[in-house]
């Protein structure tokens, strides 16, 4: 597992720096703007493209390791993987801990730089976390604290690493099913959009025994509970296809 | 050893091998012959386990093929498959960290035999340069069974040779080793049992010392003899 899981981490190497490379860009222009008012656009320019980093970079991790299983799978390059003394599980596993690693990497990464720079704005101008809090409030939302981006970031990679291994399931099915044919792409987004339609149906119902008005930071780990459950049962799913069915 | 008991491989209701019965023993080299399309590749990802048969079943060791068959069969596939960021240094690296059976020192020697660079980029060799990588990656696996599925496609005249010389070096009486070629010619010298194949069938199994001595034919002759029969029976 430690060896499949080295090389995933390779294949998705170049990516991961790019988004980087790009967020650090942000951070000097959101640095460069700060203790300067007559540079205030540049850091606005900083901050806007750090939050767009981040969502983008976490998406990002999801697709290029969804895009790695499609080619693993459906082109010659999968003998590489299958060829080896590894089951269907250690390699489907070693794709879900690669993406959830990085998740959490990604998370943390960008979490601790969201609060640094909350912090350093604090100090620039004291009342604008205030503010913002405030505003934030009156509009019925939490108040923005590092605890609270953390647990937000938390629930958002859980949340996304299940619809990543909704993704696995689809790829895996199709090639299972279609065997390298034409429009194996197609089919499989047509599967995923099935399975989140079905877990979505699931969700809400189980959703509904919850009573109104309870904790939200219940209410989120009941949603981080439901996501790691789906990621947990469609990982054996996927790894027992691969096992049982898929012809490389 | 390798044994292939009725193996038949469908895709989508075609059937591309008909109930392929083989038995495959250590210490011979056996060539799979026959044209395009006659099912040699497909029985050759059955028995490296990269495809499940429709029905029947291939045994290693008396056992299915799959995991544990992965350690000591080694499959050479006709296409290229390494990772396009890989170097030729870091496909040895990913064997030797995949395969117990797999021999660094062995695997630098065929390199600098066939003359390819280490630090090169796989997305940048020539065909001819992947299709030696393919040989010098497979071959430095102290395997028991060789499956080699077109190992000259795109390689020269002299190379051929420098290769054929390689895979003979890397026998041993424990060794079994399948070849799958176009060149009947070039290996016929080579080859202890030919199995020609066509249209998913096993036409003949023949032993090539045999077909010399006592048909008086040479492979070349005797693929042309099956394959045109079953031509004109067709």
């Amino acid at each position: 597992m430690k060896q499949l899981l080295k090389y995933e981490f390779r294949k998705t190497r170049s990516v991961k720096i790019i988004v980087f490379l790009v967020a650090m860009i942000f951070e000097v222009l959101f640095l460069i703007g700060l203790p300067f008012k007559s540079l205030e656009k540049i850091g606005m320019l900083g901050m806007g493209g750090l939050v767009f980093t981040t969502v983008f970079g976490i998406f990002m991790i999801g697709i290029i390791g969804i895009s790695n299983l499609y080619t693993d799978l459906n082109t010659k390059q999968g003998y590489m993987l299958f060829m080896t003394p590894r089951n269907g599980y250690q390699v489907i596993g070693a794709k879900v801990l690669e993406n959830g690693l990085s998740l959490l990497l990604g998370g943390i990464f960008f979490g601790i730089l969201g609060s640094i720079d909350l912090m350093l704005v604090a100090v620039r101008t004291g009342d604008f976390i205030k503010l913002l809090n405030q505003t934030l409030h009156s509009m019925g939302m939490v108040e923005i604290s590092p605890l609270q981006i953390f647990w937000s970031i938390a629930v958002v990679l859980l949340f996304w690493l299940s619809v990543v291994t909704m993704a696995f399931f689809a790829v895996t099915l199709q090639a299972a099913i279609l065997n390298g044919k034409r429009f194996g792409g197609l089919i499989s987004i047509m599967i995923f959009i099935g399975m989140n339609i079905l877990v979505s149906i699931v969700f809400s119902q189980i959703n509904r025994l919850i009573p109104m008005g309870t904790n939200d930071y219940l209410n989120s780990s009941i949603w981080m509970i439901e996501s790691t459950a789906v990621t947990v049962a469609l990982y054996f799913l996927t790894g027992w296809i691969v096992e049982k069915k898929l012809s490389i | 050893m390798l044994e292939s008991r009725s193996v038949s491989k469908s895709f989508f209701g075609k059937t591309v091998l008909k109930d392929v019965d083989l038995i495959l023993e250590p210490g011979k080299i056996y060539a799979l012959l026959g044209p395009n399309g006659s099912g040699k590749t497909t029985w050759m990802k059955l028995a490296a386990s990269l495809l499940k048969p429709t029905s029947g079943e291939i045994l290693y060791k008396e056992e299915p093929v799959g995991l544990a068959s992965r350690k000591e069969i080694a499959y050479l596939p006709t296409d290229p498959f390494f990772y396009s960021w890989m170097t030729v240094q870091d496909v040895g690296r990913y064997y030797a960290d995949f395969f117990e059976d797999f021999q660094p020192e062995a695997f630098e020697k065929l390199l600098s035999k066939m003359e390819l660079p280490t630090n090169l980029k796989v997305r940048t060799l020539s065909s001819g340069m992947t299709a030696k990588l393919k040989i010098a990656a497979t071959l430095a696996r102290n395997a028991k069974v060789y499956l080699l599925d077109e190992p000259f496609n795109g390689i020269d005249l002299l190379a051929r040779n420098q290769i054929m010389e390689s895979i003979i070096s890397s026998l041993n009486p424990e060794v079994t080793l399948v070849l799958s070629s176009h060149l009947v010619e070039e290996i016929e010298s080579v080859i202890d049992t030919s199995i020609f194949m066509k249209d998913g069938l096993v036409a003949e199994v023949c032993n090539t010392e045999d077909l010399r001595t006592r048909e008086g034919l040479s492979l070349t002759q005797k693929y042309r003899q099956i394959m045109q029969n079953r031509a004109n029976l067709g």
